[in-house]
């Protein structure tokens, strides 16, 4: 069987923080606007008439997201350089030296995962730190995550027990690419209706 | 709304364009009797010049999108899964049959029979330009873009754009040379297919669905005011090409002229509006 390896991402655990989103940038050196690994702060709710009182009913939780290495990556097939490809450990990586900067990867990916630098003219995304995966040692953000939210590993192993893929607002239909992704849901998630949820912090995780 | 559009925009709307016009030669092909060809014979090849330039001004325009426009060398190599390489794939293969199709003109190549499987093989290397530039859109993760309205709003422009820019290129050819009857069936063909076309747009403006679950960031709406400037800058254009083909006889050749030089920009300006509304109502699924 290929090598596949995966994120975990524990909704339950995550306090916010942002620690994986700044280790990211450091072990990186990622340039302005470029967010390899971002955490969304959800929130939404309203108030609810019980009995005689209105109470509040309201959600919150976070979701720290980079790029899943999907299985089927539609950066991938969109690509009409070919500048995207898999590596032995089914990380989807970009070959700098074909990738012309056209961006389409970054309107497909629904996981804003594919990011331009406009230094070099060409696409960057989470490599899932390759570098210290091939020396044994975990992606930088997994290892600086104080909660211990974030976690990586073979994908049948992470997914072991849990047969659903994620589905969560603001995580799209997972069918579209099939992401290499398990998330332990937030119970906010779970109960709240999607249509009254809504990402906090538009103007730090968006590029525009 | 994506970042540095504007090339696109013009890209996208040149291209289209640029098929518009082959079309508007195979009307014109199609409507002048057999026995008596002179407008066809007389304006195919500043058509076909005309053609030749906007795909090449699409080309400089596309290559200003592009953060390393060398690396395009690579561009065709992912034709296998990517409709973006198909579509860059096809705007060379559209370009090659118009600069083909110039070079026999202009060497005065009278076979019609070459000239008229030229004209099909431009027809079809153009539609398929412009279908593969519209499935490029399509997107699974885009759900303004991922439906029938991309490929109505693009083939839509090349009707309209390509037709109104055809009866310009027509009058400019023929130099105040009064216009015969077979020519105001074929001015009237166009401004008809123009019109269809602009209704279809219409309806499928009205009836688009935009449904923002799943979406993390919903795009701004666009504001009235600016949608009721691209329809009323649609609206006169069109209204103006109505005029000049079926009251002709009202106006003289020189008003004509003006008339439709003015209604074509007109509809050039609200095309440029509409597709930056196109590009504008861009958001995807998730985040």
């Amino acid at each position: 069987m290929k090598r596949q390896l995966a994120f975990y991402f524990d909704s339950t655990a995550c306090s916010g923080c942002k620690t994986c989103q700044v280790a990211c940038r450091d072990k990186h050196d990622l340039g302005k606007g470029m967010m390899w690994r971002r955490v969304y702060e959800v929130t939404g709710g309203e108030w609810r008439k019980e009995g005689q009182a209105w109470v509040p009913d309201v959600h919150s939780y976070y979701i720290s997201m980079a790029c899943n290495h999907c299985l089927d990556p539609i950066c991938m097939t969109s690509c009409p350089n070919k500048a995207v490809y898999r590596n032995g450990d089914g990380l989807v990586l970009i070959d700098e030296k074909r990738c012309m900067g056209c961006r389409y990867c970054e309107w497909t990916c629904p996981y804003g995962a594919l990011h331009y630098d406009a230094e070099k003219g060409v696409m960057t995304k989470c490599t899932m730190c390759a570098d210290y995966i091939a020396e044994g040692k975990p992606p930088a953000c997994v290892s600086a995550c104080p909660m211990r939210a974030l976690e990586t590993g073979e994908l049948y192993e992470v997914r072991s027990g849990l047969k659903e893929p994620p589905s969560m607002f603001p995580l799209p239909d997972p069918a579209i690419t099939n992401p290499s992704l398990v998330v332990k849901p937030h119970r906010d998630s779970l109960k709240a209706e999607k249509e009254r949820l809504r990402v906090n912090n538009r103007e730090e995780v968006k590029d525009d | 709304m994506i970042e540095n559009v504007l090339p696109l925009v013009f890209f996208t709307l040149l291209g289209q364009a640029a098929f518009g016009l082959v079309v508007g030669l195979a009307v014109m092909k199609a409507v002048n009797r057999p026995d008596g060809r002179h407008s066809y014979l007389q304006l195919r090849l500043p058509v076909t010049v005309v053609a030749l330039l906007l795909m090449i001004a699409a080309l400089i325009f596309s290559f200003f999108h592009l953060g390393s426009p060398l690396k395009a060398v690579y561009a065709l190599s992912g034709w296998r899964t990517s409709w973006l390489s198909r579509e860059i794939m096809m705007v060379q293969v559209f370009m090659i049959m118009l600069f083909v199709w110039v070079v026999l003109l202009k060497a005065s190549f009278t076979s019609e029979r070459v000239n008229t499987i030229i004209l099909r093989l431009c027809l079809t290397a153009g539609f398929l330009m412009v279908f593969t530039m519209a499935r490029l859109y399509m997107a699974p993760a885009i759900p303004a873009w991922d439906s029938l309205y991309t490929p109505v709003l693009f083939f839509g422009s090349s009707l309209i754009a390509g037709s109104s820019l055809f009866l310009t290129v027509v009058h400019t050819a023929k130099r105040g040379e009064a216009w015969q009857k077979e020519d105001m069936v074929y001015a009237r063909v166009m401004v008809f297919v123009m019109l269809i076309a602009f209704l279809v747009r219409i309806t499928f403006d009205l009836f688009s669905d935009t449904a923002t679950a799943d979406v993390a960031f919903p795009p701004a709406p666009v504001p009235m005011l600016q949608v009721a400037f691209y329809y009323l800058l649609m609206v006169c254009g069109i209204t103006m090409m109505l005029l000049h083909a079926f009251v002709p006889h009202k106006l003289t050749v020189r008003s004509q002229r003006h008339l439709v030089f003015i209604s074509f920009c007109l509809i050039l300006a609200g095309e440029l509006l509409g597709r930056y509304f196109f590009y504008a109502g861009y958001y995807r699924l998730g985040v």
